[in-house]
């Protein structure tokens, strides 16, 4: 019973955006998230946490990213947090 | 639940289910390898005791650390300024390591060519000392790879994959945790009538999937440890590059200071006795506390060496039969000899406590054999968990709607299986020739992997995944029987005195071995297609 293909995405591109969007695209989006963190909590308790939370929340987001429709949405979400995590290194610094 | 929700819901299992394998069919090859090796890395020193025939030695606290620094002053290095580390390493046989990083160039006279001489004295340092005789057995680090255990460690980790191999484990991990998430997502509403299901009368396909799902419930916490610890050693330094340059602005040393430990302040000056102020003495003074026979092990580091700001540290681990949390660090002051503070043993800071943790989960060292052999068990589930998956693969598109792809699917599942299993019979020859070339163990390597080369080709020039199945387990039984018969009559230790001969190690491996490989012959010779048809 593989997965019935009525409910995948049809096109190639498609399809390798969401691909692209839920592997790297969610790294970097958490990536920087933690990373903004730093500046607003006790670097010391951030930098133990990012030891495995970093691994949990980027395989989380690629399965959200992965799950969601449209591509694009999934794009408009990791860019969104992109973003605030920028501000949030550009105000922390 | 109206049209549209239930649409919704059979999106959701679809995508998840399509993801789980997709990502799982294509670590399948590389997680099996993992966890087969890390099985045996499990006593990887045992293993390696096994290979040179080696007694097991008990633990020596007494280095003696002031000759150790005078050895390396005699080498030719510079000592003053640097950060030195030394440890006593349990190996075959056991040496005392020395390491520093290199001094950076500070020249006074730029105009001044760097002899050779002079950019060796002030370069890194990594000497193997002989804790009997003080001898420097190599300046630079031997090869680790001459030992057997450390070999099936570094194909657990992938290292002889140049440079990217560590890293490749890693994205494995994370690519292992991800089908662990999706899988439990799209099992979930059986997750527990299923847990009571095995049909084994029932066709072909149930059976994998029924196997599949039951071991990979009863493996599921196991499992989730591995993938989350094996995506920290894996990935864990590279993904740390943003925050290293963007938080700390590349500064190393600032990002370090952070996890450093700390260890508390003693309310008043406690000096040393200037008589004491030798390395030496003040190590024995930093466990006296402890009883000498629970050390497990101890490391010492100079800080600023030979400086007013000369730091020592000691850190003392005992045994982890007894506390879970195990080390001891004690702080001094080399210079004027000051005592700086003791950590004691059941203090611990968020970092260590996250950092233990990993470790002793990922090593499985937190209670002697018996954890060992609870890990053991579950990595060999794992592997089944891995192979069922795939053959859940094979068998649900052996069917006339895949017809148009069966010649690709039918080749990438004998390849993959070929891979899978052709790796027993190759470590069972590996063990093999450890023996019969014991000095000579770099080409024992390359043999191994033509042998299991060769299987894989094998594999794909016979196709069915039942024929590479009982082929492969016949060899590696036949094969493994040979194990305990090739340490006799090389090394003499037939397993039947080797325990009274005191080397319970060669005794063990052997005897695991031969008991595997009668079961695995006997799994062979009672196996038998489900369908009549193909021949054996």
């Amino acid at each position: 019973m593989p997965a019935n293909k009525k409910y995948l995405l049809k096109t190639r591109l498609g399809r390798g955006s969401k691909v692209l969007a839920s592997t790297l695209g969610s790294l970097f989006a958490v990536l920087f998230f933690h990373t903004a963190m730093f500046f607003f909590f006790d670097p010391k308790q951030v930098l133990t946490t990012t030891l495995y939370s970093v691994f949990i929340s980027w395989v989380l987001l690629m399965l959200i990213t992965y799950w969601i429709k449209k591509p694009w949405v999934s794009w408009l979400i990791l860019t969104i947090i992109f973003t605030v995590s920028l501000i949030g290194i550009y105000i922390g610094k | 639940m109206d049209q549209a929700g239930k649409n919704k819901n059979r999106r959701s299992y679809n995508v998840f289910f399509n993801a789980h394998t997709v990502s799982g069919i294509a670590i399948s090859v590389a997680l099996f390898v993992i966890f087969l090796a890390g099985t045996y890395t499990l006593f990887r020193n045992e293993i390696n005791h096994w290979h040179k025939s080696a007694k097991p030695t008990a633990y020596l606290v007494d280095v003696d650390y002031d000759q150790i620094l005078s050895i390396v002053k005699q080498e030719g290095f510079v000592t003053k300024g640097r950060d030195i580390t030394i440890s006593y390493r349990e190996s075959i046989p056991n040496y005392i390591q020395v390491n520093a990083e290199a001094l950076p160039f500070t020249l006074s006279n730029p105009e001044v060519e760097i002899s050779k001489e002079d950019s060796l004295a002030s370069g890194a340092i990594s000497l193997k000392i002989d804790p009997n005789t003080y001898q420097v057995e190599a300046l630079e680090p031997v090869s680790e790879s001459d030992l057997l255990g450390d070999f099936l460690y570094h194909l657990h980790h992938f290292k002889q994959i140049p440079a990217i191999g560590q890293y490749l484990a890693g994205f494995v991990a994370v690519f292992f945790l991800f089908t662990i998430i999706t899988g439990v997502i799209i099992h979930w509403k059986k997750i527990v009538s299923n847990f009571f299901t095995f049909r084994l009368k029932s066709s072909v396909k149930n059976l994998w999937t029924d196997a599949h799902t039951t071991l990979g419930v009863i493996g599921l916490p196991f499992q989730f440890m591995y993938a989350l610890t094996g995506a920290f050693y894996g990935l864990v330094l590279v993904l740390y590059i943003p925050i290293l340059f963007l938080v700390f602005d590349g500064d190393k040393a600032k990002m370090l200071s952070l996890i450093e430990l700390e260890v508390p302040q003693p309310k008043e000056k406690i000096m040393i006795p200037s008589s004491d102020v030798r390395v030496n003495s003040l190590v024995s003074m930093a466990h006296d506390n402890l009883k000498k026979e629970k050390i497990d092990f101890e490391l010492i580091r100079l800080s600023d060496y030979e400086t007013d700001s000369a730091v020592l540290l000691v850190n003392t681990l005992i045994g982890s039969e007894q506390h879970f949390f195990n080390q001891q660090t004690t702080k001094y002051s080399l210079s004027d000899g000051v005592f700086l503070g003791q950590k004691p043993i059941d203090e611990i800071s968020y970092y260590q406590v996250t950092t233990s943790l990993i470790t002793k989960f990922h090593f499985a060292a937190y209670g002697g054999y018996l954890v060992k052999a609870v890990h053991f068990s579950l990595a060999l589930i794992t592997c089944f968990v891995i192979i069922s998956g795939v053959m859940v693969w094979i068998t649900a598109r052996d069917k006339k709607a895949y017809a148009r792809k069966s010649t690709f699917n039918r080749n990438v599942g004998a390849i993959f299986i070929g891979a899978c299993l052709g790796l027993y019979p190759s470590i069972a020859l590996l063990f093999c020739l450890a023996k019969l070339f014991p000095d000579n163990f770099s080409n024992a390597g390359t043999v191994f992997f033509l042998f299991w080369i060769l299987f894989i080709i094998y594999s794909y020039i016979i196709k069915s995944p039942f024929k590479i199945t009982k082929r492969a387990l016949l060899l590696a039984g036949g094969i493994g029987i040979a194990v305990p018969l090739t340490n006799g009559l090389s090394s003499g230790l037939w397993f039947w005195h080797s325990l009274q001969d005191g080397y319970p190690y060669s005794f063990f491996v052997d005897v695991l071995w031969l008991v595997a490989s009668i079961l695995t012959l006997w799994v062979a010779s009672k196996a038998r297609p489900v369908d009549k048809s193909v021949k054996t």
